[in-house]
């Protein structure tokens, strides 16, 4: 059974003329790694607030792990899904590391003993239990995530809902923060649901979710996805260098293979047919 | 801003810094209460005594004490002029007017200046000595009592925890605001009182629009984190009393009882 389960999912904002998200229909299954993409304004943020009952849907349903969500379920839908936002200092609450590691906990009536070693682990899961006692103001936005990933692993959620987490971190703090989540996935067999316009987070995907103006408008394996070049920049997506390289090359009229290849794939690619000519 | 040193933490180990911060709110409360009392020389003398041994114990610079103090310099020096001119009583050297200098007036200001720098001092010492996070615990856990009267004492300290934990933020966003009004030419801190105020609206608005939609942001993250209401959670951070605390706190009860002893000596 999927483990997110949404149908016919509509949501408009009192103050606008369309609806944010129209007429959406998706299932995920549990383990999964399912990234959404789409350009500015396409109704991202929208559904994933209503997924965590932030926002309540004006029609359609939704399942969580096989509950029903309503204004009655909705804490308990929340146990199972943990959130990291985009911006890391609109959701680090604690004044310190190892509090707002805590938080969610406190919220949730965990005894002291037991926060203290979920704090614990979590930060060292994350690589940052050195900085238990920092505050925010003396952390990087990438640290500041981290401690947000830790946050939401301390009360062990089954579904991680990713919200252009990485789209304020550098490039390095991007990727660090992906392995960590890739990691992290493995061990605890976590679902992800990755809203992004990051081409290296949504390769991680095993399906890719295009939405605009509020509906789903695609739905493909990376693979296939990235096979439209430039075409991703319509879709929401920063085309990455090597398909920018691939479509330069066949403009030139080399022979260029026609699915998508990797930075890695590509460079192999490369190095073979200059040698097979 | 950095030469703004009321109401600073100054990071130590000192004597004073391990104390826990609901005795040390408690030292301050009895101390400040107990300056009320004082009336005569040896009452003060009590007071600067216990103050500066205090002081010696936090191991804080007294060059920053100083430091902390001269913020304060033109409203001191206001209340001791008012009080010269105003205060009646007693042999009269000079008048002018309603304006008029007499022993009473003179020795007022002076009891007044004391008070004044006493209560400046001790309060300075307790922000010095205690990081603004732990205040906040310890007002909580001091209101505790008030819950059984459904106050909300959990969630009133979670704002004041939220406030403080942001400050910094609004900081550092205040001065990106101002460097963008900056490069596109903008000085400030030149020109009348008008054009400086003129100056200052341009970041006021920004700041204000932007610790709004933070505002939004947060209770949004907090409310995914299950966040329901203030009251019924469990608590993380926990304060120790230990004997230090409980000691400080009876030679300060001690102090209290000398000082309305001496009163009586007058
Ligand atoms: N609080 C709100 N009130 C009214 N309209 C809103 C509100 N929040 C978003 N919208 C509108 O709803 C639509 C979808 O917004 P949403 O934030 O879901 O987009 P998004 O896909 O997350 O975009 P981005 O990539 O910029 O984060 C947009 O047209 C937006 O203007
Ligand atoms: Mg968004």
């Amino acid at each position: 059974m999927a483990i997110i389960s949404v149908s016919n999912l509509t949501y408009q904002y009192a103050q606008s003329e369309a609806p944010a998200v129209n007429d959406v229909t998706f299932d995920v299954e549990a383990g999964d790694w399912v990234a959404i993409v789409g350009h500015n304004g396409s109704g991202k943020s929208t559904l994933a607030k209503l997924l965590i009952g932030i926002l309540a849907a004006d029609s359609g349903t939704i399942d969580i792990a096989g509950t029903r969500l309503t204004e009655a379920s909705v804490w308990d839908v929340r146990e199972t899904i943990g959130m990291v936002f985009q911006n890391p200092d609109n959701q680090f609450v604690g004044a310190t590391v190892a509090d707002d590691v805590a938080f969610g906990m406190e919220n949730r009536h965990v005894s002291r003993d037991v926060m203290i070693r979920r704090v614990k682990e979590a930060l060292l899961q994350v690589g940052m239990w050195e900085f238990r006692d920092r505050e925010p103001a003396r952390l990087s936005g990438g640290q500041k995530q981290r401690v947000a990933l830790a946050g939401v692993m301390a009360v062990a959620p089954k579904i991680l809902i990713l919200d252009e987490a990485t789209s304020m971190l550098d490039p390095e703090g991007r990727s660090d923060i992906l392995n960590t989540i890739k990691t992290l996935k493995q061990k605890l067999n976590l679902t992800v649901l990755s809203i992004t316009h990051d081409i290296d987070e949504a390769a991680q995907a095993d399906r890719i979710l295009v939405i605009d103006d509020g509906r789903f408008i695609e739905e493909a394996t990376p693979q296939a996805l990235f096979e439209h070049g430039s075409d991703l920049i319509a879709m929401g997506l920063d085309v990455p260098f090597s398909a920018k390289l691939t479509e330069l090359l066949a403009q030139r009229g080399v022979a260029v293979p026609a699915h998508y290849l990797d930075e890695g794939s590509l460079a192999d690619w490369l190095w073979k047919s200059r040698l097979t000519k | 801003m950095n030469n703004f040193m009321f109401g600073r933490y100054i990071p130590g180990n000192s004597w004073v810094h391990r104390l826990d911060p609901r005795a040390k709110l408690l030292l301050c409360f009895i101390y400040i209460g107990v300056v009320f009392f004082a009336n005569n020389f040896w009452t003060y003398l009590l007071l600067t005594v216990v103050l500066l041994g205090s002081i010696i114990l936090a191991a804080v610079p007294a060059r920053i004490f100083i430091r902390g103090l001269r913020p304060l310099f033109w409203l001191l020096l206001f209340t001791v002029v008012i009080q010269i001119f105003f205060g009646a009583g007693g042999h009269v050297y000079w008048q002018w007017g309603v304006f008029s200098i007499t022993h009473d007036g003179l020795v007022s200001a002076g009891l007044i200046l004391m008070r004044f720098v006493l209560i400046i001092l001790i309060s300075t010492l307790l922000t010095f000595t205690t990081q603004p996070l732990a205040i906040a615990d310890g007002i909580e856990s001091l209101l505790n009592p008030l819950r059984k009267v459904h106050f909300p004492v959990a969630t009133l300290a979670l704002m004041l925890s939220l406030s403080l934990r942001f400050v910094p933020t609004l900081m550092d966003e205040a001065t990106k605001i101002m460097n963008a009004q900056r490069s596109r030419g903008v000085d400030f801190g030149s020109g009348g009182l008008r054009q400086q105020i003129k100056t200052i609206v341009p970041i006021l608005i920004p700041l204000f629009v932007n610790a709004f939609q933070r505002a939004v942001d947060i209770s949004i993250a907090m409310e995914a984190r299950g966040y329901r209401d203030g009251e019924n959670r469990t608590k993380y951070r926990q304060l120790k009393w230990r004997s230090a605390d409980t000691i400080s706190l009876v030679g300060f009860v001690i102090m209290a009882g000398l000082v309305i002893a001496l009163r009586q000596l007058t």
